[in-house]
């Protein structure tokens, strides 16, 4: 048997139920403290954001999240399900008008120069249909030329971007017809087929085979390394930890802790930390039993 | 592995089944129509356009069922004589039978609340899940007109058994085989379809051969309603004694068919014939059982591959986007893309299909019925200008697609206007030529003018209250690839009010051209139909302009949250 890995995250024992956690999450102090809503908007940041606020049907779902990723970084949002992170980056990449706050991308306001904004941004929306009645090509092409690329400069960088991600030779598909994994990585060619200085991608690996997920991996921290921005969220940690040099924790529409990896785990792991500001996890002996038998 | 587990471990990992893989037949079947009954009540909440078609729909059937009873009563009761009556009843007979198959199958497609592969991970077999699948297909407002409607047959069958049935025997044959008989043409009306539709899903077709039948399916169906329209109007000079055999004689083949043989069995019976009643209900029964069989072989299929159907659909011809004529720009690829999808989204490509049967059927109308030409003319102006309303809900079409436009920051005007660009240049050539040849045909050359340049200006001011529409009243709609016929979102309320908005507000710049064309035509003045048809331009050429304008204002200003009400396809 293995020794037990104390870094990685502590599973229960058997099968057992998750409680929920009663008392609500309450966001840390010190270096990893989210920012403050009335701070100033640094000069050097790539995304910016501050007090954004959101409410469907009268109710909030995101309570003045304020953050900021630092250009060169890699910056993962990580979160559990319904905490308001698609929510928190719709509003900061120009899909979703929020209700009060700002989002600067690269010093452009995404909601009062949104023309200056977008032209620096590349964004990956999860869950979304694109237009997938164009093959791979034709959706790269209409998305450069709607940007104002030059058509030669297009047709050269939808090759390049098409080989880089293995999908050159799918030149008569209708990206209808590509499988999740594929969708992924034409989404990120035309996210990346302006060259971008800021990339936000909404859950990028998810559904992703692993010889794809190692390509966009390898992409985007070259990218990272020749000076662009990553921002991505994501529900796997593992991805997070072993890509990230940033993280912040969002749970229940507030920002919990956010700040450089080691700032943020302070000397844990990223599950545990997760767990420990997001609550849940903590299970009812024996409740399920049944499955035991 | 196995050592390591406790005794009690290993008995349960060793378990080959567990406690509750069986449930009682009745159980499954009254689950099932339970669920059905809730999914088909929640299907209603928040949906006040269904709930509105419906009552419409219901108001329809109680209407059919009234005057069935009149239709009953006139051949029995009041006629007092019953020959007609067994006619009626197995040529109505057969045609439920036949609509029952017919309509879903070349339109509508069939309720797929509780499609088969949903039930794929449950431990049930197919001849388990049928009867509740049956029982639930029963849960519907066609199936409840029509058992509703086989009942009225019912009792006048009775009535007319005790009133004009040849001799006792004979009589209580028919009444006893009366409602068995109606019972299992009923049956058999709910399970043709199903069985059709089931089958066809358990194929492995492509995406593109589903999408492309679909169409087919509904143009054949709008032929032959045309084509039936047509036939009518030439009712008035057929010979009545011929129309009098012929159609005893199609009822008579079609009561020997699985589609009539059912329905024609107690009357068969009332009459005397019991050979051919027998035979009749062989055929019936025959039919019953296969089709329930065939049925229960494609819930099978359907059970253990629940992920089918999406096949290859091939490669699609690689070209450039935008065409060779238009720069390269956010103006052609938004043209270019509008173009792709009107040859690969049946939600487009319906039109242009559906557009030149109308366009024959008028011609053929004319022809037919001289007197009607200044209409169908004008029928036919009147849809160039209801083809232009097409795009009245682009940014909808696009649904959460739209999302690319918006990161890619993609200009408004471009985007409005390639769309346009690309239906003016699949339909103004055709609408041009269809336009001066249609007056010609009639001849009246001399209205060539008036109805091309009306018909150019009434497409123009479809585009550009399109545009306005488009942008201020979008709604959510079916995903491409979707049938038109079977598209959900055109029954919402949203739909509806968009339309009419459009369709008012594209009306209204017209009606000077519309009143000087017909006055011109009335009085046969060359230069008023001429002055028409530029009044028409005008208002066309005004209409894109103020439309463009407008709707560009607002897709800068409000795009994200246009977005946000059409993000999810119905």
């Amino acid at each position: 048997m293995q020794a037990p890995d104390h870094t990685a995250p502590q599973a229960p024992v058997g099968p057992t139920a998750l409680a929920p956690d009663a008392a609500a999450p309450a966001p840390v102090t010190g270096v990893a403290a989210p920012v403050a809503h009335d701070a100033a908007v640094p000069e050097n940041t790539a995304l910016s954001i501050r007090g954004l606020r959101k409410s469907f049907d009268r109710t909030e779902v995101v309570h003045g999240i304020s953050l900021d990723v630092p250009r060169g970084s890699f910056y993962g949002i990580v979160g559990p399900n319904g905490a308001g992170k698609t929510t928190t980056l719709s509003m900061a990449t120009g899909l979703l008008r929020p209700d009060a706050g700002t989002a600067h991308v690269l010093g452009a306001d995404m909601w009062q120069d949104p023309h200056t904004a977008k032209a620096r941004l590349g964004v990956l929306a999860d869950g979304l249909r694109t237009f997938d009645r164009l093959t791979g090509p034709e959706l790269l092409t209409y998305v450069g030329l709607l940007r104002g690329m030059e058509a030669d400069v297009v047709e050269e960088r939808s090759a390049s971007l098409l080989a880089a991600l293995d999908l050159d030779g799918e030149d008569g598909k209708l990206v209808v017809d590509y499988s999740a994994g594929m969708t992924k990585k034409i989404l990120l060619a035309c996210a990346l087929l302006h060259a971008p200085r800021l990339l936000v991608l909404d859950e990028p690996l998810e559904a992703v085979d692993p010889v794809s997920a190692q390509v966009i991996r390898t992409i985007l921290t070259a990218y990272v390394d020749g000076g662009g921005t990553v921002v991505l969220s994501s529900h796997a940690m593992e991805l997070v930890e072993g890509l990230c040099s940033h993280v912040a924790i969002i749970a229940e529409g507030r920002l919990m802790a956010d700040g450089t990896l080691d700032e943020v785990r302070r000397g844990g792991s990223l599950v545990q930390t997760f767990i420990d500001l997001v609550g849940g996890g903590n299970v009812a002996e024996g409740s399920l039993s049944w499955l035991e038998s | 592995m196995v050592g390591v587990l406790s005794t009690e471990h290993v008995q349960t990992a060793a378990a080959q089944d567990v406690h509750h893989g069986r449930i009682a037949a009745r159980d499954l079947l009254r689950l099932q129509l339970r669920l059905k009954w809730t999914l088909w009540k929640r299907s209603y909440r928040k949906n006040v356009g269904k709930i509105i078609g419906t009552s419409i729909g219901a108001l329809y059937g109680i209407g059919g069922l009234v005057l069935l009873v009149f239709a009953f009563l006139g051949t029995t009761l009041w006629a007092g004589e019953g020959d007609l009556f067994p006619q009626i009843l197995r040529g109505l007979g057969a045609l439920t039978v036949l609509v029952w198959l017919l309509i879903p199958v070349l339109a509508f497609g069939v309720d797929d609340t509780l499609d088969p592969r949903a039930f794929a991970l449950y431990p049930r077999r197919a001849a388990e899940l049928q009867p509740g699948m049956f029982a639930a297909a029963a849960l519907s407002l066609p199936s409840l007109f029509t058992l509703a409607a086989i009942g009225i047959g019912t009792v006048f069958e009775l009535m007319w058994l005790v009133m004009f049935g040849q001799g006792t025997a004979w009589v209580v044959l028919g009444a006893l085989a009366l409602l068995p008989a109606n019972l299992a043409a009923y049956a058999l009306c709910l399970l043709l379809p199903r069985a059709w539709f089931a089958h066809s899903a358990s194929r492995a077709s492509s995406r593109k051969g589903r999408e492309l039948g679909g169409i087919l399916g509904m143009i054949v169906m709008l032929v032959v309603i045309y084509g039936l329209s047509l036939s009518m109007q030439k009712l008035g000079d057929l010979d009545y004694s011929a129309a009098r055999d012929l159609l005893p004689q199609a009822t008579e083949i079609l009561a020997w068919t699985p589609f009539g043989a059912l329905f024609a069995v107690p009357m068969d019976l009332a009459e005397g014939n019991v050979l051919t009643a027998l035979v009749r209900a062989l055929i019936g029964a025959a039919s019953l059982v296969l089709v329930w069989r065939w049925w229960r072989r494609s819930i099978a299929l359907a059970l253990t591959s629940a992920l089918n159907g999406d096949a290859s659909s091939g490669a699609a011809k690689v070209s450039p986007l935008v065409p060779r004529f238009v720069r390269p720009g956010p103006f052609g690829a938004s043209m270019g893309r509008a173009l792709r999808y009107w040859r690969r989204d049946t939600r487009y490509l319906a039109a242009l299909g559906v557009y030149p049967v109308v366009i024959v059927f008028f011609v053929a109308m004319g022809f037919v019925l001289p007197d009607s030409r200044p209409m169908m003319l004008g029928m036919a102006v009147f849809m160039c200008s209801m083809s232009g309303i097409t795009l009245a809900n682009e940014i909808g079409f696009d649904g959460p697609a739209g999302w690319v436009n918006i990161v890619a920051d993609a200009p408004a005007r471009a985007n409005l206007l390639g769309r346009i660009a690309a239906m003016a240049l699949l339909m103004t050539p055709p609408t041009i030529v269809i336009m001066a040849v249609l007056p010609l045909l009639y001849g009246w050359g001399w209205l060539v003018p008036m109805t091309v340049m009306g018909s150019v200006g009434a497409l123009a001011t479809g585009w550009g209250t399109s545009m306005v529409v488009g942008v201020l009243l979008p709604y959510p709609s079916s995903p491409p690839g979707t049938n038109p016929m079977k598209d959900k979102s055109a029954s919402s309320s949203n739909a509806m009010l968009a339309m009419a908005v459009a369709m008012t507000a594209m009306v209204i710049p017209l009606l000077p051209a519309i009143g000087v064309g017909i006055w011109g035509a009335a009085v046969g003045s060359l230069a008023l139909t001429v002055l028409a048809g530029i009044l028409a331009l005008a208002a066309g050429a005004v209409a894109m302009l103020v439309g463009q304008k407008i709707a560009t204002a607002r897709l800068d200003a409000r795009y994200p949250d246009l977005f946000q009400k059409v993000r999810h396809h119905l």
